[in-house]
């Protein structure tokens, strides 16, 4: 039987693969800008070495004080060198994992109860040393022509709850005073359409997302804040490892300095936040100019309060700290005060900086 | 000539065109037929296509708060196109990253395995492991272990390695005994050999796993960014639906699509560049011990059981090393990667161990019940359709190209659509794992169906027999083992295809399960669910390869 290929022709093909095995090593590298290492280690910058911070979604305004802390060069005036951050998403390893790990040096948590949770269940030495927003922005939305305006309406209804948040769902029913099983939860991920065709009759979901961009879509909602109702959580919480906190203090102080200077600036001007999120850090998500500007400025409002406006951002009262354990232990997750937050970071920094309240603005309206 | 005429003698004549190809071009009415042949190839997509566009925008027109026309999916392309390229970039660059990894891993062991037949089974073994392995469930460990998007190019290698790995060994083990005995006699050694006639050999089937590992490798870098990205395909898509952008969301997936569309025709052209001599299907499904363990089929049933016993537990003792080595070799950090002690402990020592198993057997029964509804609608349909299709070859001719194409489509992508179509009921997670062993059934038995030995077929014709009785007799008969074939590669699938579907939604079974798990902190339970998944997976593998291999020496007479 003759050879199907003639020699030549095996040659000029294989010369073909040569040429692209040669270019794959290209591709590799330029796919590979991004590998950078996040290790804690101090190794570039001026003397704290490079850090690693873990966000606690994707890429968004939430994160906007962090974004101004990076392009105003806060970290690196501070001493650091390369900062990088790390984005969260739908089905992430926990913030409180990748700083448990070490894989970030500083990490953000949506609500303290997975904090909470790390310690209790999975023994991750980590800890609050700062919580954003004042209260969290938990709440079922709901059409506006049937409302679910306090907990007692939640009875009988159809709530979709996202399988992340069911913790914070069931710890806020018990909290209530409500019956789980008296609520028909039904699973769903963060697509609101089933509330928009009926199909649910409440939304779980941030104040700050789902409704913000359904009242944009020309729906009219109702939104149930939790933390109206009886589940006083701070969230957006920051987290350390217990190690960091008491052998790399130096370091760990002038990174919140950074972060809070960074929000000190956007409690100031929402604007900024919302143009380095749209044009740089989430320019490719698509996400809608008007949206964010709106989420830019409810988010202003949990953040800088009376309480904060006077003692500075990141901060938590005696009396909120003890609402949060309260509410923790009701949803199950029973934890001392001091194994749960470290505040004397924020005590320190406010200390050596005043300017960073008295450069505060006035407390929005919420 | 009609299209339907020319696809009919297209099909019934490869055998005659490939000679008169090879001589040099033959008269010129074979070279109209080729023309025509081809131009049926290229219009059955296209018809196809239309037909699709059409359906879809008949739905957008009855579903409007599901499903965007067609029209609006492409403006929405256009509008947000520079934002789509990036992040489509961003996912190619994952995907082509786990490919190479995957791939070179996988080709690496398959190359040992032709040095050294010996490792052969083993190396399968593991990898049929590998290949069972929840890769949603193992994302966020992955995630929290590998800096950067890590791990969306180990979900990306994961995805692609064991396609590649099987199409490779079994390239490599085609390689013609009398070629060896030329090269042996011309004083030619192993590296000589490996070179001249086994890579060559190998090509055809290396291509047809490689094909597969494209879109693989897509679906994987997407699954990968829904754990946490920068950017891609699988954020924008994130995003998009929360933002309620319908016509982007849908523009976002389509776009997926056609990237691991085209990874798989890009791929199938490469291969038939480098190997024109392949033929145009590439059996993936031979069983994957035959080499493994020849001396199966001579033995008694209990002597096979036996041997499968014990290299079963060889597996797992090789399984549970690799596990604990791979933890302390690496340092990984205990918060994170639980070890086997760990997941005894939470299954057998503990205080509340009982409960704990009862907690993951529960919830596995529901995964199990689901997979196997999905499993068996998937066969069903697919059968029907090999029914319908061996009834009209004409339309089987006209349609096949195209079904294979559909397999490219990475469903995950369309998972969460789905289930804002079919809610989050059983309906949503049986309609997944359905499609998902559709297309590997359809293909794997409508080849083994053309391929019913001639003289059967003969014998039934000159008895009056029409094509019912043709089908029936001999060639749906003919085609149990490939069914056989297709379920060892779909079961696993079909569990996956479940495991996603309650991952992403549903709420139920061992997918949300190990959701739950990740979110609460609750590691030991992550990793003995999917050591329990895994476990049943690859038993179930077993399962069908055992009832694959009883079916072929019954039916066919084959060893």
């Amino acid at each position: 039987m003759p050879p199907p290929v003639d020699r030549r022709t095996v040659l000029r093909r294989g010369a073909g693969l040569a040429v692209l095995g040669a270019a794959a090593p290209t591709l590799l590298a330029a796919c590979g800008d991004d590998d950078s290492d996040t290790g804690s280690a101090p190794a570039g910058g001026g003397g704290l070495g490079d850090i690693s911070v873990r966000l606690s979604y994707t890429p968004g305004v939430a994160f906007a004080g962090t974004y101004i802390a990076v392009s105003d060069k806060l970290y690196e005036q501070a001493g650091f060198g390369e900062v990088t951050l790390i984005p969260g998403g739908p089905s992430a390893t926990p913030s409180p994992t990748d700083v448990g790990t070490g894989k970030a040096f500083l990490g953000v948590a949506s609500t303290p109860d997975q904090v909470a949770a790390a310690r209790l269940n999975n023994g991750a030495k980590v800890k609050i040393v700062g919580a954003l927003y004042q209260k969290n922005s938990y709440a079922v939305t709901s059409l506006a022509d049937a409302p679910i305006t306090t907990p007692a309406d939640l009875v009988g209804r159809r709530i979709g709850v996202q399988a992340v948040n069911t913790t914070v769902w069931e710890a806020f029913l018990t909290s209530a005073g409500i019956d789980p099983g008296d609520v028909n939860v039904v699973p769903v991920q963060f697509d609101p359409t089933p509330l928009t065709t009926g199909e649910v009759d409440g939304w779980f979901s941030y104040a700050t997302n789902e409704p913000i961009a359904l009242a944009l879509k020309g729906f009219e909602v109702e939104t149930m804040l939790l933390a109206d109702h009886g589940y006083p959580l701070v969230a957006q919480v920051y987290l350390a490892r217990d190690d960091t906190i008491s052998d790399e203090r130096d370091r760990l102080r002038a990174a919140l300095k950074a972060e809070i200077a960074g929000w000190v600036t956007q409690v100031t001007n929402p604007a900024r936040g919302v143009d380095l999120t749209l044009n740089t850090y989430a320019r490719d998500a698509g996400l809608d100019p008007e949206l964010v500007t709106k989420v830019a400025e409810v988010q202003n409002t949990l953040i800088l309060t009376s309480d904060t406006k006077e003692s500075g951002l990141l901060t938590i009262s005696d009396e909120l700290i003890e609402t949060n354990l309260a509410t923790l232990a009701a949803g199950g997750s029973k934890i001392e005060a001091a194994d749960l937050f470290d505040l004397s970071l924020l005590d320190e920094i406010y200390r050596e900086s005043p300017e960073l309240i008295s450069d505060l603005p006035a407390v929005p309206a919420s | 000539m009609t299209l339907a005429a020319a696809g009919e003698r297209a099909a019934g004549e490869p055998a005659a065109a490939a000679p008169a190809t090879r001589a040099g071009g033959g008269g010129p009415g074979a070279a109209r037929a080729r023309l025509a042949a081809v131009a049926a190839r290229l219009v059955a997509p296209l018809l196809t296509l239309v037909g699709l566009t059409a359906v879809w925008a008949l739905a957008g027109r009855l579903l409007p708060a599901y499903v965007p026309g067609p029209l609006a999916t492409v403006s929405a392309l256009v509008d947000d196109w520079r934002m789509v390229r990036v992040n489509a970039s961003a996912t190619i660059s994952g995907a082509v990253r786990g490919w190479l990894w995957g791939n070179a891993a996988a080709l690496a062991l398959a190359l040992l395995c032709a040095f050294l037949p010996r490792a052969e089974g083993p190396v399968l073994r593991l990898s049929v492991v590998v290949y069972c392995l929840p890769a949603m469930a193992i994302g966020p460990v992955l995630q929290a272990l590998l800096p950067g998007n890590g791990a969306s190019v180990a979900i990306a290698a994961l995805s692609v390695f064991f396609t590649t790995l099987l199409g490779a060994v079994l390239g490599l083990r085609s390689a013609p005994r009398a070629a060896f005995d030329v090269i042996r006699a011309a004083g030619g050694g192993p590296a000589t050999e490996t070179v001249r006639v086994r890579l060559r050999a190998a090509l055809p089937s290396l291509f047809a796993g490689l094909r597969v590992a494209a879109p693989a490798a897509v679906l994987g870098a997407i699954l990968g960014e829904y754990l946490g990205a920068d950017k891609g395909l699988g954020n924008a898509i994130i995003t998009s639906q929360q933002q309620l952008d319908l016509p982007l969301t849908w523009a976002l997936a389509l776009v997926a699509t056609v990237v691991a569309g085209a990874g798989y025709v890009l791929t199938g052209l490469v291969g038939r560049l480098l190997a024109p001599w392949a033929a145009e299907a590439v059996d993936l499904t031979p069983a994957l011990d035959d080499r493994a363990d020849p001396g199966a089929a001579g033995r008694r049933l209990p002597a096979r059981a036996a041997r499968a016993a014990w290299t079963g537990l060889a597996s797992a003792v090789v399984v549970v090393a690799l596990w604990w080595g791979l933890i302390k070799v690496f340092g990984l950090s205990p918060l994170v990667a639980k070890t086997p002690a760990d997941v005894w402990d939470y299954l057998f020592g503990a205080e509340q161990a009982a409960a704990n198993r009862q907690e993951l057997l529960d919830a596995l029964g529901t995964t199990l019940w689901e997979a196997a509804l999905g499993f068996a609608a998937g066969t069903a349909v697919a059968m029907l359709l090999v029914t319908l299709l061996a009834l009209w070859p004409t339309a089987s001719q006209a349609l096949l190209p195209t079904t294979i194409l559909l397999q490219a489509v990475p469903l995950t992508v369309f998972t969460p659509l789905m289930l804002t179509m079919f809610g989050s009921g059983l309906a949503a997670t049986i309609v997944i794992a359905a499609i998902i062993v559709f297309f590997p059934t359809l293909v794997t038995v409508l080849d083994a169906v053309r391929v019913t030995p001639a003289p059967m077929l003969d014998v039934i014709r000159a008895a009056g027999g029409g094509r019912l009785a043709l089908l029936l007799r001999a060639q749906l008969p003919t085609a149990v083992p490939a069914l056989f074939s297709a379920a060892r590669i779909s079961v696993p699938r079909a569990l996956i295809g479940a495991l996603v579907a309650e991952w992403l939604a549903t709420g139920r079974g061992v997918g949300y399960l190990m959701l739950r798990a990740t979110a609460t902190y609750k590691y030991h339970q992550l990793w003995s669910a999917v050591v329990l998944t895994t476990l049943v997976m690859v038993l179930a593998n077993a399962g069908v390869t055992g009832l694959e291999r009883a079916s072929r020496r019954r039916l066919l007479g084959m060893p």
